[in-house]
């Protein structure tokens, strides 16, 4: 990629400095024609993470993002971006901010090489030189190399979101914003989004992903926020998140009656599974679980953490679950499972 | 400040500074307070007046009509708006009649004089020789409707006739003037009240004159410089030379002479006129033009005399007299009557005093 | 792609507070000048601009040759439909727009008084339209928002374009009838309306200060405009506000009892065009409608900025 040099130069974008936000919110409100939108919301991106922001749609995730680029002015509530406030100190910030929200936009009668041509030359970390080479940079980096000099509007659908995607990559980025960068998208598409995404991640650019595709931020993302009726409803780790909730312990064992009377024995929760037993870690920890169990003598033959599927976690988080697994069945494009 | 209250401030001050703006410049000019002047005895103010010589300015002059005059001879020398006057001071003038897409130029200098019509493309020169230069001049000058000289011309004309006196004075095209109001006599008979003439302190030029009839109290006629600058003046101004294509017509100053002892004072009411009275009650007698505006000619003329036929008995009303009958038509500072034999009587009179103009006027010609 | 990155699993959620990201450059700014040059160019390659430049290229051909046919062919002049001929000149034979209407200084003049009333107006008003309303509904205004530009240089680029369209379209409209009378006429007729034969060079002169003072006015309708379309994401709205303001001026014009209002109203500067043709030249007519339009020009700009720098990107 031409590309990596430049953003590798991008100066303190390190990855695991750890304490460090790219982003970040205080009870961010936003009122439309009395419709709240956004209610409350404490946002934290970490620097260097892939943030996935997830939500059914109309959960405030396109306000908030608006709310962030400066493009919308809150109701309420503080912004603070790559450290600085926005939207008061948004045209020292947004230099180093890549964005594509709500879709693309671009002029049909122009060609997609023309298309970024204009709005590189508003991009302030370009100098006059480097215009041409950063817009050619930037469509061989998703793919529109080939139909540069097409007219926009001979482009399909995801050809346009790619250009979207172009557009947000002009210029070295410390931050990259998109907002359902898949929609349109077949699955190739759909594959590359997802490679564009892990190399800024590589390179230690922060990235805030908006979708309401559980699978794309499962597969994409190393921190969930997770928004419902304009409220932020757990926000964290990836990890952390699958992992919350009641956590068990899948043991494999052939002495599966044994192993749940023993565990009963030292009021250690547990029941019966087919190839074994689960044991509830509310109260004690994999160590001590195992450990009971060999020293009752029943063979342990493997022991692993359940992990609930994100699916699980964000139904539990959200209220209104028929609906959001209806979206979600509907709308999550097959060949990404 | 926000940006929602500096947003309100950038409406707010833009929209208020845009419509001052335009209220500015929908101001009438010259609306200073009235200048406090040398107190002037009328005589010598006229005395003054009638004596001084234009010096060299440039200026323009605005007409507001508010005659409303049917279509009547003498109607289209009203037709226009705006007057542009250069005067070097000495022989030269140059006077430039504006319409809204046409203008009339005439241009005076020490050998010759030329008017010019953009309408018509015709250039008409009067030349003389070195011994009739004075009745040349006169009839050039006569020609030229510069407002300072109209209104000097006036004032000679009613002097007799009116009572003077000066009433306070005036800012004009942010000149100091005097304001010297003529009333007729009692013994006159004229519809009209009074006419005022604003007399500049320093060069005793006329810069405006007002007509007001009776019972209004808005000037019905107002020609005066909104804008005049003294100062020698390009000599160029005050040559012509007919453009390629236009059509040429040269006068000797004797045949105009001439021409003008048939048609004395009577400006556009056609070839024979004559006047009946004097001062404020005089009567104007022409031949009533068939198109109403001087130019019918030919095969329409016809036509044109019934629609003015047609007209006249739609606005005005029936009149007899012993010089016959006719159709008397009311204006706002006076009346015309015209007869079925094609005469027109106008003047600033009452009806009466029209019909028995035409009666003076039958008398004499028999 | 499954796999977290290691070093960014370390969650921020339970750090105490946020540190504070490296500190970001001095602010910089995209150099206006590139602002400029790519917003002329993204007009011109505008194929609906490039169509209306085109017509208002070819109207001062099309009347020029027209009246020089009628002329030549029937000896007298013509008496209908005299371009530019304002109220008043209806009677008493042709003004100098009919019988001089070919001539390398009457035909630039006349044809843009003519489309002065309409169709310039009107194709400023297209370019103000798409500046914003139309970025707007393309949603490409956000691109320029999120470089970024700010929304008051975005303004002023937007209004920058939109007088780059005024001078040319009336330059254009200005040339193209003066080419066309010079092919038709050669220099005859280069005479003002006060019967002084007149140089070629001031004849140019003139017609440059006759495109200068159209800009302006058409500027004014132009932030106008912009103000329009800073309100709406329909290009449409805004030509067709424009077209109905324009032809309330003009009805309210012909009405006298509302003389007090006509200073109010721009298309009342228009008649002092013909000034130009006098001589010496007038200047008082075409000074009062420099001023009011920019009267209008300060309240347009004014109403845009308020809306631009408010209303959502």
């Amino acid at each position: 990629m031409t590309t990596a040099r430049a953003e590798g130069a991008v100066p303190e974008a390190g990855n695991g400095s750890g304490t460090a936000l790219a982003a970040r919110t205080r009870a961010l409100r936003k009122v439309y024609r009395g419709t709240v939108a956004v209610d409350g919301v404490d946002l934290e991106v970490p620097e260097g993470a892939v943030v996935g922001m997830l939500g059914p749609n109309g959960s405030g995730k396109t306000t908030t993002i608006r709310m962030l680029l400066g493009l919308v002015q809150p109701t309420e509530g503080e912004i603070e971006l790559l450290g600085v406030p926005v939207p008061e100190a948004a045209e020292q910030v947004l230099p180093h901010v890549g964005a594509l929200v709500e879709g693309p936009g671009f002029h049909p009668f122009l060609s997609g090489r023309d298309n970024l041509l204009r709005f590189a030359a508003a991009e302030p970390l370009l100098a006059g030189g480097e215009l041409d080479g950063a817009v050619s940079a930037a469509l061989e980096r998703v793919g529109l190399a080939g139909a540069a000099r097409k007219k926009y509007r001979a482009y399909s659908l995801g050809m346009k979101q790619r250009l979207g995607l172009a557009s947000a990559l002009l210029a070295p980025r410390r931050l990259v914003v998109l907002d359902e960068p898949t929609n349109g998208l077949d699955p190739a598409g759909t594959q590359e989004v997802r490679r564009i995404i892990a190399e800024l991640h590589d390179r230690g650019v922060t990235v805030l992903v908006s979708s309401h595709l559980l699978a794309e931020v499962e597969a994409t993302c190393t921190h969930v926020v997770v928004l419902n009726e304009g409220v932020v409803v757990a926000q964290g780790a990836l990890d952390d998140l699958l992992e919350s909730g009641s956590p068990t312990l899948l043991v494999s064992t052939p002495d599966g009656p044994t192993a749940v009377e023993t565990l009963r024995d030292h009021r250690i929760p547990a029941r019966l599974a087919p190839d074994g037993i689960r044991v509830d870690l509310t109260t004690t920890a994999p160590a001590a679980v195992i450990e009971t169990l060999v020293r009752a003598g029943a063979r342990v033959d493997e022991a692993r953490r359940e992990r609930t599927g994100l699916e699980e976690a964000f139904a539990r988080l959200t209220h209104d679950v028929g609906d959001l697994v209806g979206e979600l069945d509907t709308e999550e494009p097959e060949a990404v499972r | 400040m926000g940006p929602r209250t500096k947003a309100l401030v950038a409406a707010g001050s833009g929209i208020t500074v845009g419509l001052a703006g335009l209220a500015l410049s929908s101001l009438p000019a010259g609306a200073d307070d009235d200048p406090e002047l040398p107190a002037v005895g009328a005589e010598e103010l006229v005395a003054s007046t009638l004596a001084a010589r234009a010096p060299a300015f440039a200026g323009v002059a605005e007409l507001q009509n508010e005659l409303g005059l049917p279509a009547v001879p003498g109607g289209e020398a009203l037709d226009f708006e705006t007057v542009r006057v250069f005067h070097d001071g000495e022989e030269s003038a140059r006077v430039q009649v504006e319409r809204q897409a046409s203008e009339l130029t005439f241009v005076k200098n020490a050998d010759e004089a030329w008017a010019y019509d953009s309408q018509e493309r015709t250039a008409t020169a009067l030349t003389w020789d070195e011994d009739d230069k004075a009745a040349a001049r006169g009839h050039a000058e006569a020609e030229m409707a510069d407002p300072s000289q109209a209104a000097a011309e006036m004032i000679e004309q009613l002097r007799p006739t009116s009572d003077i006196s000066v009433d306070g004075t005036a800012s004009v095209a942010g000149r100091a003037a005097y304001e010297l109001v003529l009333t007729p006599k009692p013994s006159e008979k004229t519809l009209l009240r009074e006419i005022t003439v604003a007399i500049d302190e320093e060069t005793r030029v006329p810069l405006r004159f007002d007509v007001f009839a009776n019972g209004t109290s808005d000037p019905v006629l107002s020609l005066g410089f909104v804008e005049l600058e003294l100062g020698a003046q390009d000599a160029d101004l005050f040559e012509f030379t007919p453009p390629d294509g236009a059509t040429v017509e040269t006068t000797e100053a004797d045949d105009a002479v001439r021409a003008l002892e048939d048609a004395e004072d009577a400006g556009d009411v056609g070839q024979r006129a004559t006047t009946v009275g004097t001062g404020w009650d005089t009567v104007v007698i022409g031949e009533a033009p068939a198109g109403g505006s001087g130019e019918g000619s030919g095969a329409d003329a016809g036509a044109r005399g019934q629609d003015l036929d047609g007209i006249l008995q739609q606005i005005g009303t029936p009149v007899t007299g012993e010089f016959g009958s006719g159709t008397y038509v009311r204006t706002a500072v006076g009346g015309a009557v015209v007869t079925e034999d094609g005469r027109i009587a106008a003047g600033a009179v009452p009806r009466q005093v029209l019909v028995d103009a035409l009666d003076a006027d039958d008398a004499d010609r028999q | 792609m499954t796999t977290p990155h290691p070093a960014a699993t370390r969650g921020p959620a339970t750090a105490p507070g946020p540190g504070v990201p490296a500190e970001l450059p001095a602010r910089r700014r995209a150099p206006l000048g590139r602002l400029l040059r790519a917003e002329v160019r993204w007009i011109f390659r505008r194929p609906r601009t490039l169509a209306v430049l085109a017509l208002l290229a070819a109207l001062p051909v099309i009347t020029g040759v027209a009246v020089d046919l009628t002329l030549d062919g029937g000896g007298a002049p013509v008496d209908t439909g005299p371009p530019g001929a304002g109220p008043g000149a209806s009677d008493g034979g042709p003004p100098i727009f009919v019988t001089m209407a070919a001539s390398a200084f009457v035909l630039p003049l006349g044809s843009l008084m003519t489309l002065l009333m309409l169709l310039l107006p009107l194709t400023v008003a297209m370019a103000s339209g798409d500046a914003l309303a139309g970025e707007q509904s393309h949603g490409t205004l956000r691109g320029w928002l999120l470089a970024p530009v700010s929304r008051g240089r975005l303004l002023l680029v937007k209004a920058a374009g939109v007088l780059v369209v005024a001078l040319v379209a009336s330059g254009l409209v200005v040339t193209s009838g003066m080419v066309t009378g010079l092919v038709l006429t050669g220099t005859d007729g280069l005479v003002s309306m006060s019967g002084t034969e007149l140089s070629m060079a001031d004849v140019l002169g003139r017609l440059g200060l006759a495109v200068a003072w159209a800009t302006l006015y058409l500027m004014a309708v132009g932030a106008v405009a912009l103000a329009i379309s800073a309100f709406t994401e329909h290009p449409m709205v805004v030509v067709v506000s424009v077209l109905g303001g324009l032809i309330v001026s003009v009805v309210l014009m012909q009405i006298s009892a509302l003389d007090w209002l006509h200073p109010f109203l721009l298309p009342s500067s228009l008649t002092s065009l013909v000034d130009l043709i006098r001589d010496p030249v007038s200047f008082d007519g075409l000074a009062e409608g420099a001023f009011r339009a920019g009267c209008y020009l300060v309240i347009g700009m004014s109403l845009a900025y308020a809306r631009i720098t408010t209303k959502a990107g």
